[in-house]
């Protein structure tokens, strides 16, 4: 898959860009740029197949699993480029977030049967974490899994669980004993969802998307082999998901998009000719290339030793907040063109609705503040 | 194009810290307020001695770049202050990049000329910095100020305007015509005002050859100031912590309050990325030859540096309580060093104006240089 590749690490930065812009010039279609939503699966699946079939659909995966084995700067650069030509976002939680975790725990079984299918796009993938009684104290999980034979039978419910009603797989965890702690006894479960017993209902948010839905779980029946790690020992393989996940929620190629659209706002609107919104622009300039310095430095840390410090709790944070503050701006600019609703990439309130999410998902940004200030400041715990 | 190696780097900031450490003294600091040469890191001949001042040398005179020199300042704030660190290096950087009088550059590396430059004349000057003082025939008249290191100093090096063209002309210290008085920063140190009638001067560079090192030098000024906020936030940062685990109200430490927990968990978030800034920054800064990249570089660096270290210097002082606003206190010490280097070589305001000056509408902004 991967043999005939360039070295994209070690050719100058700007053929690598070269490389990139032509690719989306040829392949994207103009439709599906700088949308400000995420379009339904079906719509955005012949982009995802062809960055596939170039061998770009997994650019953080090491070279010999298909990806692109790319040095986090120029990750960087691939993000900047696909957000700069305005890209469509993907259903891709399996190559960003469930690929890197099979790589790491997963069998050689495994990894043979969902890498290829991930990497193709036949397999659409969401998360199931989140619970009614388990959003922040996400260990309170109850979603219940029954060791019978050689399978594991699923009962219980899932919620804000993005993508699930285009998705065909979700990786899930499940309660499977309940003796010990709260973290013990949970495992890690690939679910096929198109299992008899599974039923999917899309909750609409506030932008009018059904972005993320509830799943429900009816004595559904999965075969053993689907626990990546050990049964019981699921927290660890999360955990450390959520360490790429973190780095993920911490990207700011959300508030690079508002970024670039909020200068095409201004240009067209004339206001760069006077010090007031020059100097705003500035600011926000500043903060998402900031943002962007932190995000290397961790994405370094990563790759040299392998781990995501607690630290990586403050990129979210700063990040997150950023893209909110950008669209907030961009609304500013607007004046009261920005209390109309818009369409496509006119549609001014869409980074607002979008930018409200970061901060809670992947643990509140409130969660990340406590892990600060326990597991980095060592501050003393609160009652 | 230098690079700093790690071990390099290592030996350094460990010297420094130990000098930092045995010369920090917050009674000593303070009985020097308002007096010359007022408080300092340490006397120009131990500063030499410690390699300090040859850290302005051009490149393949021994000299190690900005990440060298950013590693001294930030390391000095362990004592209250870099001082005179930051006034010399910005005279040597102006005579390592025109290439001009290397015996004045010898002496100063020695610690044996004590060069300064005397650039400014308004205070929002550091987006464009263009003179009002006239150097003709060899003469040069007009006035300065905010001139850093000035007290005791052998040599200026002005900017001035030759016909409408820029020069950069030394005068001796001991020129007739030429009167030194001093101002006192926030932070107790001195600063000079020069004015210059008629004042017998040596041309060191003129036209372009004036303008790009002056440009260079000020950018690299302002990250060394930069370096040395690090420094200090650090320091108020720690102080603020142990103050929240040692405090006790209520029944318990201060910091067992999840709003308190909060706010010191935002205080890490910048301080966080003020170093991520920093270190990318200066990975970046010898290898931008272009000086738009390298001013535009410079100036969200120091604009990062400069407001988070209010951030810090703020939620400091208030989660210190009434001991936040006491004098004895030492977080005051780095909060009023701090507010004697913010506003010098670019407050926040003046850094993105500088940027966007840069980054104009047409030019790099648009061919997505953000």
């Amino acid at each position: 898959m991967s043999g005939a590749d360039p070295d994209w690490n070690g050719m100058p930065e700007a053929e690598f860009r070269g490389i990139l812009s032509a690719f989306i010039e040829d392949e994207c279609p103009a439709g599906l740029r700088h949308y400000p939503h995420r379009f339904p699966a079906e719509t955005t699946m012949p982009w995802y197949r062809a960055l596939h079939r170039r061998n770009f659909i997994a650019p953080g995966w090491p070279v010999e699993y298909g990806g692109m084995g790319l040095t986090p700067d120029r990750h960087l650069i691939f993000i900047e480029e696909m957000e700069s030509a305005g890209t469509p976002w993907l259903h891709d939680a399996g190559v960003r977030n469930l690929g890197p975790a099979i790589i790491a725990w997963g069998t050689q079984e495994q990894k043979a049967h969902y890498l290829p299918k991930m990497h193709a796009g036949e397999h659409i993938w969401c998360q199931g974490y989140s619970e009614p009684a388990a959003g922040s104290d996400l260990a309170s999980l109850q979603c219940d899994g029954r060791i019978e034979g050689g399978r594991l039978i699923i009962n219980g419910q899932k919620i804000w669980t993005t993508s699930a009603h285009v998705a065909s797989h979700m990786f899930a965890l499940i309660r499977t004993n309940r003796s010990g702690p709260k973290q013990e006894g949970i495992s890690f479960v690939l679910i096929d969802m198109r299992l008899p017993g599974i039923t999917v209902r899309p909750i609409e948010n506030l932008s009018g998307h059904p972005d993320f839905c509830e799943v429900f779980f009816d004595d559904v029946s999965v075969g053993i082999e689907c626990i990546l790690g050990e049964p019981d020992k699921g927290w660890a393989v999360a955990r450390s998901l959520l360490g790429f996940e973190r780095i993920w929620a911490g990207s700011p190629k959300r508030a690079l998009k508002v970024l670039l659209a909020l200068r095409r706002q201004m240009e067209e609107r004339g206001l760069l000719t006077g010090d007031y919104w020059r100097d705003r622009l500035a600011q926000a300039i500043f903060d998402t290339q900031d943002a962007q310095d932190m995000y290397a430095g961790f994405a370094d840390l990563v790759r040299s030793d392998g781990k995501v410090g607690v630290e990586i709790s403050a990129l979210k944070i700063w990040s997150t907040s950023v893209f909110q503050r950008l669209s907030e701006l961009l609304l500013e600019v607007a004046g009261s063109d920005a209390v109309l609703a818009g369409e496509g990439a006119s549609d001014l309130l869409a980074p607002y609705y979008e930018s409200r999410a970061p901060t809670i998902f992947a643990g509140t940004n409130e969660i990340h503040r406590n892990i600060l200030a326990r597991s980095v400041l060592g501050l003393p715990k609160s009652d | 194009m230098t690079v700093l190696d790690r071990e390099t780097a290592t030996l350094l900031r460990d010297a420094v810290a130990k000098h930092a450490e045995r010369h920090a003294d917050g009674a000593a600091i303070r009985s020097r307020r308002a007096t010359l040469p007022g408080p300092r890191a340490a006397e120009l001949a131990e500063m030499a001695q410690q390699g300090w001042l040859a850290l302005a040398m051009p490149e393949d005179g021994g000299g190690l770049g900005i990440a060298a020199a950013a590693v001294v300042a930030e390391g000095l704030a362990g004592c209250f202050t870099s001082d005179p660190l930051a006034g010399l290096f910005l005279a040597g950087r102006v005579l390592a990049l025109t290439g001009a009088e290397p015996d004045l550059m010898d002496g100063l590396a020695a610690g044996t000329a004590q060069p300064v430059l005397a650039w400014q004349e308004g205070p929002q000057d550091f987006p464009l910095p263009s003179a009002k003082t006239i150097c003709a025939g060899g003469k040069a008249s007009g006035g300065k100020g905010w001139i850093a290191g000035a007290a005791g100093a052998s040599h200026f090096i002005v900017s001035a305007s030759d016909d409408g063209e820029p020069v950069l002309v030394l005068a001796a210290a001991d020129a007739p015509g030429l009167v030194l008085t001093q101002q006192f920063r926030a932070d107790g140190s001195a600063m000079g005002r020069l004015d210059l009638r008629d004042v017998p001067v040596r041309e060191l560079a003129r036209g372009e050859a004036a303008a790009a090192p002056l440009r260079r030098a000020l950018d690299e000024g302002s990250v060394l100031v930069a370096a040395e906020l690090m420094g200090h936030i650090d320091r108020m940062m720690a102080l603020t912590i142990e103050h929240l685990k040692t405090r006790r109200q209520f029944g318990k430490p201060i910091g067992a309050f999840q709003s308190l927990q909060h706010r010191a968990a935002d205080m890490f978030v910048r301080r966080r990325l003020a170093r991520a800034v920093l270190e990318a920054g200066l990975s970046r800064l010898d290898a931008l030859p272009d000086a738009a990249a390298h001013g535009m570089q410079a100036a969200r660096l120091r604009a990062r540096l400069n407001d988070s270290a209010l951030w810090i210097m703020r939620e400091s002082i208030q989660l210190f309580g009434a001991m936040g606003i006491t004098d004895e206190n030492d977080l005051g010490l780095h909060v009023k060093r701090c507010l004697s280097l913010i506003g010098w070589l670019g407050n926040s305001a003046e850094q993105r104006r500088y940027f966007m000056d840069l980054a104009a509408p047409g030019g790099r902004l648009a061919e997505g240089g953000i």
